[in-house]
């Protein structure tokens, strides 16, 4: 590189005065002298988008509003039944309803770029009262084993028994490794003893960490209510004949889905500012019980595919989004989901369906749930003809942004972590004093929805937070988590401490996927025919041993 | 360019988020050049600040048939310069860091002064317009049109200013020295 820069710097030199060649050895050490002299001069982040928002919105409100449909180059055509729609959402080009500023005017949106909204500090209300309750009480670890449970798996990032959308889970394996759904059913009847009945320690061994900023922006995506409105007043204006739609004044479209033959189902929702798309499909009873014959059934059997390189799925999923110019600006480097090994790593079983994450990411910080789990938009790759199954989390990127204070003792922070975070849903560990070590943090964004607005809608904030990686995940079979997330907003925090009991939450231990318990009694009869494995002792911790079998 | 004259037109109308897009794309070339001239971090921060302070708040004044936008913003950045050591009264006839003498300047980084010893005598003969056209132009890159901008003179002008520059570093500094350059290589 610095050879090519010589080159190109003695070639003009010499354009300029071609006497100059008669020094080229001089001005060959002269000039690469100047090319490593130069100083580092790299500009500080904070510094940078501090200033950025300090201008931008010191500017005058604006003081039009530009409203897509009064461009001529969003018409569209209601006919007879409504049978179709030519709705042109022109990226980027929407007006803010000023309810959700403090005082903005309506501000046109441009077309490219990161778009952020300052609003005043504090503009979306208290955190704590948006994140609810935090801490788990005595009452609902007790349903912990059941189906709530295995639901709220989703909830923290694991993948739920039987979840469906998503692409990447591994039902099969997981289905072989349960066993059938009776067991799941069985698993749902149990009364929750604890199978597991240690408490993970956490330990940092991370670097010394200082948290310099004593205010952070939280995000929120900005929604327009009026597109809603203008979209319903359209369609109500309609005279149709056979119904009076001008009736229906005040109506707002919540949501529109366009169907493309041999193309894709888009879904347009207005709600929440988002769009999402799935492929057509034909579907067709696969009338499997009517096979008698093992050829028969070879028909249906779903082929096995191989593992693709994830450099492949990505580059499927860019040109995907490429071809539709879906904008990309708000996202990090994409990744591929790989969590359904994490599961099963013995099993050879690749799933059909794989996931590439474009992860949301606000100047550089990447958006997780505080169980870790990466947020962004996804895109899922179908290996039969590496095809896009579908895509969501599409949406204008247009976000308010509102400054909130910050803890800035990092040992409060520390505290938390080595508690296991703020929602500390763990499976149990095998042997006493398993310790699990804490990276040094990364400063990232935790995704929160907000249930508080008046009008009911939830809406979603980007709060501020850190990630701890955690480094010896794979020594503890129970652990399926990658890192321990912590609010940095005092809110948050506050909630948190005034939540706590006074001798702290202990994690109820969960027996981890893969192994049934069958208690006493009457168990399922298929459920108990054809399994093979070792029975393995377990104690309820009430002095009962319970005969467990471990599916393999 | 068109992109860029429509967000500039944007600006003069009073949209803030256009200014914002203009500043994400010129903010490290300008805190660069800034620092360059500086070596000093806080003030590099203190001069960019005011850069784009100054350049939002004449915005109405810029004309794009005079100069590139980039140019515009790097004059107004190469003027806040001197006005920052002007009102230092240091020393007279100081335009940027280079110009003080050894021992002035107290406020540096030691990186960046680790970085520049080697060059800091022989660019120190060269005069404030030959010096920020070889920054400009070896290390930021600029192409003539955008450091004319920027130095209120003519493209032709500040190529002869730059050839110039290189021939006074190459004949101010010592044949034993390049033989040091040569053998450091």
């Amino acid at each position: 590189m610095q050879q090519d820069k010589l080159q190109f710097i003695l070639k003009e030199l010499y354009e300029l005065d071609p006497n100059l060649q008669k020094h080229g050895d001089r001005l060959d050490a002269l000039i690469l002298k100047l090319l490593e002299a130069k100083p580092e001069a790299k500009i500080d982040a904070r510094f940078a988008a501090k200033l950025r928002n300090e201008l931008v919105s010191s500017e005058p409100k604006q003081s039009f509003i530009f409203n897509i449909f009064s461009m001529s180059k969003v018409p569209f055509v209601v006919a007879g039944g409504l049978a179709t729609f030519v709705l042109v959402v022109v990226a980027g080009y929407f007006v803010v309803n000023q309810k959700y500023g403090t005082g903005l005017d309506n501000f046109v949106l441009n077309k490219k770029g990161n778009k952020t909204i300052q609003l005043a500090a504090n503009a979306f209300g208290s955190l704590g009262d948006v994140v609810g309750d935090i801490a788990p009480s005595a009452a609902p670890q007790a349903l912990l084993g059941t189906e709530e449970a295995i639901s709220r798996d989703n909830a923290i990032g694991l993948p739920g028994i039987g979840a469906g959308g998503g692409g990447g889970v591994n039902y099969a394996a997981q289905a072989e490794a349960i066993g059938s759904d009776q067991a799941i059913s069985s698993i749902s009847i149990v009364p929750a003893p604890p199978y597991y009945e240690y408490s993970y320690k956490f330990k940092y061994i991370g670097d010394e960490f200082t948290i310099e900023d004593s205010k952070m922006p939280v995000y929120r995506l900005a929604i327009d209510n009026n597109m809603q409105k203008n979209i319903a007043n359209s369609i109500l204006s309609t005279n149709l004949g056979f119904i009076d739609l001008s009736q229906f004044s005040g109506a707002s479209v919540g949501s529109i889905h366009l169907s493309q033959k041999d193309g894709y189902n888009l879904y347009l929702n207005f709600e929440q500012g988002r769009i999402s798309m799935n492929k057509q499909q034909d579907y067709y009873e696969i009338a499997v019980d009517d096979c008698g014959s093992e050829t028969c059934l070879k028909r249906y059997e779903e082929p096995k595919y191989s593992q693709v390189a994830d450099s492949v799925l990505i580059s499927a999923a860019e040109k995907f989004l490429d071809k539709y110019s879906i904008d990309r600006s708000f996202y990090g480097v994409p990744e591929v989901d790989n969590s359904w090994k994490i599961y099963t790593p013995e099993s050879t079983y690749v799933p059909r369906m794989q996931s590439v994450i474009f992860p949301l990411s606000f100047g550089g910080k990447t958006v997780h749930e505080f169980g870790g789990y990466t947020i962004g938009m996804r895109v899922v790759v179908d290996l039969a003809d590496m095809s896009v199954q579908s895509a969501n989390e599409i949406f204008n990127p247009l976000f308010e942004s509102s400054n909130y204070e910050i803890e800035t003792d990092f040992a409060r922070i520390l505290d938390i972590a080595e508690n296991g975070g703020i929602q500390r849903i763990f499976y149990g560990a095998r042997e006493e004093g398993e310790v699990i070590e804490l990276g040094t943090p990364e400063y990232i964004y935790m995704h929160q929805y907000d249930y508080t607005s008046s009008n009911s809608r939830a809406r979603e904030l980007y709060i501020p937070a850190l990630k701890f990686p955690i480094l010896n995940a794979q020594n503890n079979r129970n652990i399926y988590q990658t890192s321990i997330i912590v609010p940095l907003a005092k809110d948050v925090l506050d909630k948190y401490d005034k939540q706590l009991p006074p001798d702290g939450v202990k994690p109820m231990p969960l027996p981890p996927i893969g192994e049934v318990i069958i208690m006493e009694g009457p168990p399922s009869s298929e459920a108990s025919e054809g399994q093979e494995g070792e029975a393995v002792s377990g104690s309820t911790g009430s002095g009962d041993t319970v005969e467990a079998i471990e599916i393999n | 360019m068109q992109d860029e004259i429509v967000l500039v037109k944007e600006c003069q109308n009073g949209n803030a988020q256009a200014f914002g897009q203009l500043y994400d794309k010129y903010i490290e070339k300008i805190y660069k050049f800034i620092y360059f001239k500086t070596h000093h971090k806080e003030t590099a921060e203190d001069i960019t600040s005011q850069v784009f302070t100054k350049a939002l708040e004449k915005i109405k004044s810029y004309r794009p048939d005079k100069a590139t936008f980039s140019g515009w913003l790097y004059a107004i950045a190469r003027n806040a310069v001197i006005d920052h050591y002007r009102t230092q009264k240091t020393e007279s006839n100081v335009e940027d860091a280079w110009d003080l003498s050894d021992g002035k300047n107290l406020a540096y980084d030691t990186d960046a002064r680790l970085q520049i010893e080697q060059i800091s005598k022989y660019m120190k003969e060269l005069n404030s317009v030959q010096r920020d056209i070889v920054i400009m132009r070896v290390w930021q890159g600029l192409d003539y049109r955008e450091i004319a901008g920027a130095l209120g003179k003519s493209e032709a002008n500040c190529r002869m200013s730059y050839m110039r520059g290189i021939s006074i570093l190459k004949d101010k500094v010592p044949f034993a020295v390049y033989l040091v350059l040569l053998l450091n290589i």
